[in-house]
């Protein structure tokens, strides 16, 4: 095995593997101070990644790829930290810089950007389901809550806490969202909160006992309980008189869409907690351990670590009492699944495979691949304090994210020892932004989706701008103690509204900014960021198109290519948007070129990140000869129809 | 808990496929039928009479129609194949094929055997191309009739799909009877592939031949298919000389002449397919006045000519300068 | 038996009783079996075999969103005025079969369709509602259902490979989807029958010596990438251009532009949106592609139900009617399924709007061609068409009977990635007393 070594001519990089022992136990378990903050930390944490890797190719024997070029490294550090290409201006400066550290360096300045929120966004929202709307009431205060909590790096413990027990008004806590989302269905929401955040699928038993594995339809229940009771929407009296009002004949019909947009923003948009932490079993519960239409109290699933459960005897429990409860639980320390969950599931982020697949299918039985990696990765994760983002940026920091691309394709769902990154399609996301990048400069300023959070939607425009907010809407309507004075509240309102000139004086810088983004997605709908557009966007658009999850079920995006995709690319949206389209960027930093040689490079180095090999200079320059006018669209148009554009690598 | 192995692992296989010399095709016949046949088809069998069990999961694996029926093979592609995925599943997994306890899991030998044949186009020829023979030039409706009714010639069904045609089977237990149609290959259909159908005569029980560019001499080859029971003739360029080729169909249940130039003068020879039970002849120089007496030798035959909608509302469109540009 | 006696039996024998026949004589005495284990050799069969070809070979699915009423339509109770309201009701082509009278030229063709009088779904909402009409599950959390035509496509492939063989014209286009099939089995949206199959053309920007050009720098560029990553995903994206390029180059494209239709033909359907989605639909029929949705929408007639009942029904009965004949005159309905679905009808309580509101409890739908039986009603509401007295028919039994008409396993369970078993019909068995 040695003599494998020796011979090695990759041998370079696997002595990193190796030599990562010794500095690996530096650093670690600091403990009293913030240790994500340190670089050191950062770096010697990510070559105890590589010697767990290498511990892998060294047992199975593997000679690990070489390390990748910079080009590679650069296009797949883009896509992966901020999901699209480097422009042509990012691309030749990293690729011309000899500094030494450059590839650190770069990870921290991309994971540092903006752009990273944007990426980490779409991810979230594939994962939490997060859309726009929810029926009537409206979804932004929940986006803006999720792309906050992305902004200020909130932990993942603290995250998933304050979504499980979020409680309280839309408007003054986006979190509630989480369970807005399923208004009518909290028993799915049960089953989708278990399989986000513990990986564990146990949908199948709200029906029956499971078939293929240990989780009884008792179990489900017992799990059910928790939030069983929650309420969704108040005062339902209010609601009801005030649409009866609309109902009036002759209506003034702005009144009536105020009043609606009362309805839908305070009393439709809350969650309250009623229940006790029990549920009734079904009416056909047909298993021995309980009877139809029982009720049981609430029990956290088994094997998670340690069991809460809500004993019916004992009256103590408050309403949401017990939900706080399995908030606790589900982010507990003791809970071991819920931080080997996510640390898989940043793994596959980063590194494209997961350390063990179907990610969300604990009793499939998937066991780690490398099980030793797996534990310290859950260390580490602990270590971090949960942050999400220092986390990542170990791993994109280790060797093995480095390793050239892998050329076999590896079967699905089988354990994979990462030698070099499995080859996949860009996602609907990615492709979109990276053709953004080619379409104008600064693709990752503006900002739409969510920031309207404050701004009064009211016909699609934001009205009383710098003079009242939902927010304020919200407190103000939930003060009032009886449903004639909504009404006149209403009334009001309506005046208001009517009589607003714009202006908003006293409108705040914040606020200002608020209500430009909230007009952005109108004005620049086909220049901004994915993140930045409706959450999903509508069925048959450029993003749907090439796979963007439609919202409803968890992780329902998919990276499968179709020919309407290549259709797309040949004959509309691109060739629309980029190809034809001689005020995009592409074209200005082409024609910049001197040369055609110069021109040619600024083309590579836009669209596949890279300079051209001796090949393709010559097929291209013939190109500039023989079709002169035609040959940058030509050029540009060959290089996006590549499937070397299509896939990361 | 009961852990599962993850159904879709099966790393053994990967390196048993070398087993198969990869320079040499695989003969359906000779090497994956007799798989087929000790090891699935005693579940996997179409019924063959009403005592019969069904085939486990509307699958017939006993016949080529009934593999390509059941979607398991994705020709070219076994990994995708759910008849390759299901025999290649590790031995502790519910949903191998053939069950453990009931012959499964394959040999390693022949799961490789079915992984190469799928992949290389899952061809029920011979492999090689295969001979299909000649057309016997004196071959007649009465020398099709006779002609037992086999299981088709997987080459010759190979030869025909090479020259555009769509060839099914009418249902997944009725291999022998088959449908022949040219879907996206109308344009580029003359009499010379049409004619390539005799080497199936004794299965064909339904053709379309809608928009090629079949002529009356073409309908010659179609005369000797003894066994038709449907055949679709709309907007083709024949004639009233053309139909007489057919006389000796007697089987002939369903006849489309929507779009052609038939005329009154067909209606003698149309008479005699008794059996005829629906005729088709809008946009034909066929009248209304020639269909009434057609009805009196096929009395119980829809005899369609225009919509049979009671009050004639649609008879705007009876109109011979309409004109449609398929 | 012999062939000589199977001929002489008489005119009566249906078709398929000869090809069962057939099969039976020729397997029992001459049938050399391909694989040869397992052929029976018994001579003794049945009078009714249940060996049974497709008796449809594509579908014509026509959605009514928003809840057709039954008693508007196709379930109208003359006796019963209090329910009845002022809708007539008329004899139709069919003996002892009356519909309404806002359908008189659907009542001509009545002789063509099997009516469904017990239709009976448990879901009163409409998103829901169209949820299990189009898939036989009802919504829920953690999956999605592929709908109807993705069932379809995964039993049994398309026959024209050329082109889509799923396609749904207007509506939601939730009803095309693939669900955990994934999109390779969900079909094509249509915003409307007159959009045409979306960037199938080249763009006018490109002409075809560039176009052609452009792709073969294209291949030129790739050949590198593929030697150097020899995988089945990277041949797949490569052979997405050829088939990209079969669709934009086939003959059978021309089915999507229904302007290529005579004026004539074009008004026989109805000059609107929903006629003319049943004009493309039948020209998408004739090339083979094998199911298609036409959606007509604006059946939630909470108030004004007789004013907007009639209205809708101008569309619908010329768009059906026409649809019917002009199948039927082309030789195409013998082959061709039409079926029309709703999620639920309307309460036979005239509420105090004029309206009528949901109701899932009984309500109609039809098929019509492909093998059903003609002037044939099955299921019976009661004297009020307040419930199924007979012949209660679901969503999912509604959907396994098409799968059965064309001749698809409608008990093959496919599994979900996450390893849940589905049917086409969530189990429910097709209603086969309906075909001739």
């Amino acid at each position: 095995m040695k003599q494998l070594f020796a011979l090695n001519i990759a041998a370079i990089v696997f002595a990193l593997f190796n030599a990562g022992s010794a500095s690996a136990q530096l650093g670690l378990r600091s403990g009293a101070v913030a240790p994500n903050q340190s670089k050191e930390f950062q770096l010697a944490a990510a070559r105890k990644v590589d010697k767990l890797v290498g511990a892998e190719f060294r047992r199975k024997q593997t000679r690990p790829l070489p390390k990748s070029t910079d080009a590679e490294f650069l296009r797949r550090s883009y896509l992966t930290a901020i999901g699209r290409i480097p422009s042509y201006e990012e691309a030749a400066e990293f690729l011309d810089s000899e500094e030494s550290g450059k590839r650190v360096a770069l990870i921290d300045t991309l994971i540092g950007s903006y752009g990273y929120n944007m990426h980490m966004f779409n991810w979230w929202a594939d994962l939490l389901r997060a859309t726009d709307s929810f029926q009537n009431t409206s979804g932004a205060p929940y986006i803006k809550w999720i792309k906050d909590a992305i902004a200020e790096d909130k932990p993942y413990n603290k995250m998933v806490h304050e979504l499980i027990s979020a409680t309280g008004g839309g408007w003054q806590n986006g979190a509630v969202g989480y369970y807005m989302r399923d208004k009518g269905m909290l028993k799915d929401n049960m089953a989708n909160t278990t399989r986000i955040f513990l990986g564990t699928r146990i949908e199948c038993a709200q029906c029956h006992n499971h078939p293929f594995d240990s989780w009884k339809q008792m179990e489900f229940y017992e799990m059910a309980a928790f939030t069983a009771g929650m309420k969704i929407g108040e005062r339902d009296s209010f609601s009801s008189y005030l649409s009866d009002k609309e109902d009036e004949e002759g209506m003034d019909r702005g009144l009536r869409d105020v009043s609606r947009l009362i309805r839908y923003a305070v009393f439709d948009f809350s969650v309250a907690d009623a229940g006790n932490g029990s549920i009734k079993l079904p009416d056909d519960y047909k298993y021995r351990d309980g009877k139809p239409g029982e009720r049981v109290g609430a029990k956290s699933l088994s094997g998670f670590g340690k069991n809460v459960r809500v004993s019916l005897k004992s009256k103590a429990k408050g309403a949401g009492e017990a939900r706080q409860e399995f908030a606790d639980w589900m982010v507990s320390p003791q809970n071991p699944r819920f931080t080997k969950v996510i640390a898989n599931r940043m793994w596959k982020r980063v590194m494209g495979t997961g350390l063990f697949e179907p990610l969300d299918n604990f009793s499939s039985g998937a066991a780690p691949s490398n099980p030793a990696l797996m534990a310290y990765l859950e260390e580490l994760l602990v270590d971090l304090n949960y942050d999400l983002k220092a986390f990542q940026k170990v791993l994109f920091h280790t060797y093995t994210f480095q390793l050239a691309p892998s050329p076999a394709q590896h079967p699905a769902r089988s354990p994979y020892n990462f030698n070099g990154r499995q080859l996949k399609r860009l996602s609907a996301e990615q492709v979109w932004d990276s053709l953004l990048t080619l379409k104008i400069d600064k693709p990752d300023v503006r900002k739409g989706n969510g920031y309207s959070g404050g701004a009064i939607m009211f016909r699609n425009r934001p009205v009383l701008v710098g003079k009242k907010t939902m927010k304020d809407i919200y407190s103000e309507v939930i003060a009032i103690d009886s449903p004639a004075a909504v009404w006149k509240y209403a009334e009001n309102l309506h005046k208001q509204i009517k009589g607003d000139k714009g202006g908003g004086a006293k409108a705040s810088g914040k606020m200002k900014m608020e209500m430009m983004m909230a007009q952005n997605a109108r004005k620049y709908g086909q220049e901004m960021r994915a993140s930045e557009l409706s959450s999903p966007m509508p069925n048959g658009h450029f993003l749907r198109q090439f796979g963007q999850s439609d919202r409803e079920v968890i992780e329902n995006a998919s990276t499968d290519s179709d020919v309407t995709q290549v259709l797309s690319i040949l004959n509309g949206h691109i060739e629309k948007q980029i190809t034809s389209n001689g005020g995009s960027k592409v074209f200005k930093v082409v024609n910049d070129g001197r040369t055609d040689a110069d021109k040619i490079d600024r083309i590579f180095l836009s669209i596949l990140s890279r300079r051209p090999s001796e090949g393709e200079k010559e097929l291209f320059l013939n190109e500039f000869k023989r079709n002169r006018g035609a040959a940058v669209r030509n050029a540009v148009s060959a290089l996006i129809s590549t499937a070397e554009f299509m896939f990361i690598q | 808990m009961v852990m599962m192995i993850n159904k879709f692992i099966c790393p053994v296989l990967f390196l048993l496929v070398a087993t198969v010399s990869p320079g040499q095709g695989v003969d359906f016949k000779k090497q994956i039928a007799p798989i087929l046949s000790s090891k699935c088809n005693s579940c996997h069998t179409a019924k063959k009479k009403e005592s019969d069990k069904k085939p486990k999961a509307g699958l017939a694996l006993n016949t080529s129609g009934g593999i390509r029926a059941g979607r398991v093979i994705e020709p070219g592609d076994a990994s995708s194949s759910e008849l390759f995925i299901r025999v290649s599943l590790p031995k502790t997994d519910e949903e191998l094929m053939p069950p453990t306890d009931d012959g499964g899991p394959l040999s390693a030998k022949e799961i490789a055997l079915i992984k190469k044949w799928i992949d290389d186009g899952a061809r029920f020829g011979s492999g090689s191309g295969g001979d299909i023979g000649k057309i016997a030039a004196d071959l007649d409706v009465a020398k099709v009739m006779a002609m037992p009714m086999r299981e088709p010639n997987a080459d010759a069904v190979a030869h025909l799909e090479g020259l555009g045609a769509t060839i099914s089977q009418l249902a997944v237990n009725l291999p022998q009877q088959l449908v022949v149609e040219w879907i996206s290959t109308y344009h580029k259909t003359t009499d010379k592939e049409i004619e390539q159908i005799l080497h199936i005569a004794p299965n064909v029980v339904e053709v379309d031949l809608s928009r090629t560019k079949v002529t009356d001499e073409g309908l010659k080859h179609i005369g000797k298919l003894a066994r038709l029971t449907h055949l679709n003739l709309s907007r083709t360029q024949i004639t009233d000389k053309g139909l007489e080729h057919l006389s000796g169909l007697r089987s002939l249940q369903h006849l489309n002449l929507y779009g052609t130039g038939v005329s009154n003068a067909a209606l003698p020879t149309l008479a005699k397919h008794r059996k005829l039970k629906a005729l088709y002849t809008w946009q034909t120089k066929i009248t209304a006045d020639g269909l009434s007496k057609l009805r009196k030798a096929l009395p119980d035959a829809k005899l369609v000519l225009e919509t049979d909608a009671k009050s004639n509302r649609y008879d705007n469109l009876d109109n011979p300068d309409n004109k449609f540009d398929f | 038996m012999s062939e000589k006696n199977l001929f002489h039996k008489g005119d009566e024998v249906s078709r398929r009783q000869f090809m069962i026949g057939a099969a039976h004589s020729y397997l029992g005495v001459s049938v050399l079996p391909m694989l040869g284990a397992t052929v029976a050799t018994s001579d003794t069969f049945g009078a009714a075999p249940p060996m049974r070809p497709r008796t449809a070979k594509s579908v014509i699915f026509l959605n009514m969103s928003g809840g057709m009423s039954h008693l508007d339509t196709f379930d109208p109770k003359p006796e019963n005025q209090d329910v009845q309201g002022p809708t007539p009701v008329i004899d139709t082509s069919a003996d002892n079969v009356q519909i309404s009278g806002f359908l008189p030229k659907t009542a001509a063709v009545m002789k063509h369709i099997t009516l469904f009088r017990g239709m009976r779904s448990n879901q009163g909402a409409h998103e829901q509602g169209q949820y299990l009409l189009h898939r036989s599950y009802a919504p829920r959390g953690t999956i999605v259902h592929p709908a109807l035509g993705a069932w379809v496509m995964r039993l049994s492939g398309r026959r024209n490979t050329t082109i889509p063989g799923f396609v749904a014209i207007g509506g939601s286009s939730e009803n095309a989807t693939g669900g955990f099939m994934g999109a390779k089995y969900g079909g094509v949206p249509l915003g409307n029958a007159n959009a045409g199959l979306k960037d199938s053309k080249r763009a006018h920007s490109v002409s075809k010596a560039e176009f052609d050009h452009r792709l073969s720098l294209a291949d030129k560029m790739n050949s590198d990438f593929h030697g150097r990553f020899k995988q089945k995903q990277i041949k797949t994206y490569h052979g997405l251009y050829d088939e990209a390029i079969k669709l934009m180059t086939s003959e059978d494209l021309k089915a999507f532009d229904i302007k290529n239709e005579d004026s004539k033909v074009r008004d026989f359907y109805g000059n609107n949106g929903f006629g003319q989605g049943c004009l493309l639909a039948r020209r998408l029929v004739e090339h083979q592609v094998r199911f298609v949705e036409v959606n007509l929408g604006g059946w939630d007639t909470h108030s004004d139900n007789f004013v907007s009942v009639e209205a809708r029904c101008q569309i619908l009965d010329q768009a059906l009617a026409g649809l019917i004949s002009d199948l039927e005159r082309r030789g195409m309905l013998d082959h061709t399924l039409v079926a029309l679905g709703t999620e639920f009808g309307r309460t036979p309580d005239i509420n105090d709007n004029t309206g009528r509101d949901h109701f899932p409890r009984a309500f109609s739908s039809l098929m019509a061609g492909g093998g059903v039986k003609g002037g044939f009603v099955y299921g019976e509401t009661d004297r009020k068409a307040h419930t199924v007295k007979e012949g209660i028919v679901t969503p999912g039994m509604f959907n396994a009977t098409i799968g059965h008409a064309l001749g698809l396993p409608t008990e093959r369970v496919v599994t979900s990635p996450s390893g849940r078993p589905f049917t086409i019909g969530d189990e429910a068995k097709p209603v086969k007393e309906i075909f001739a």
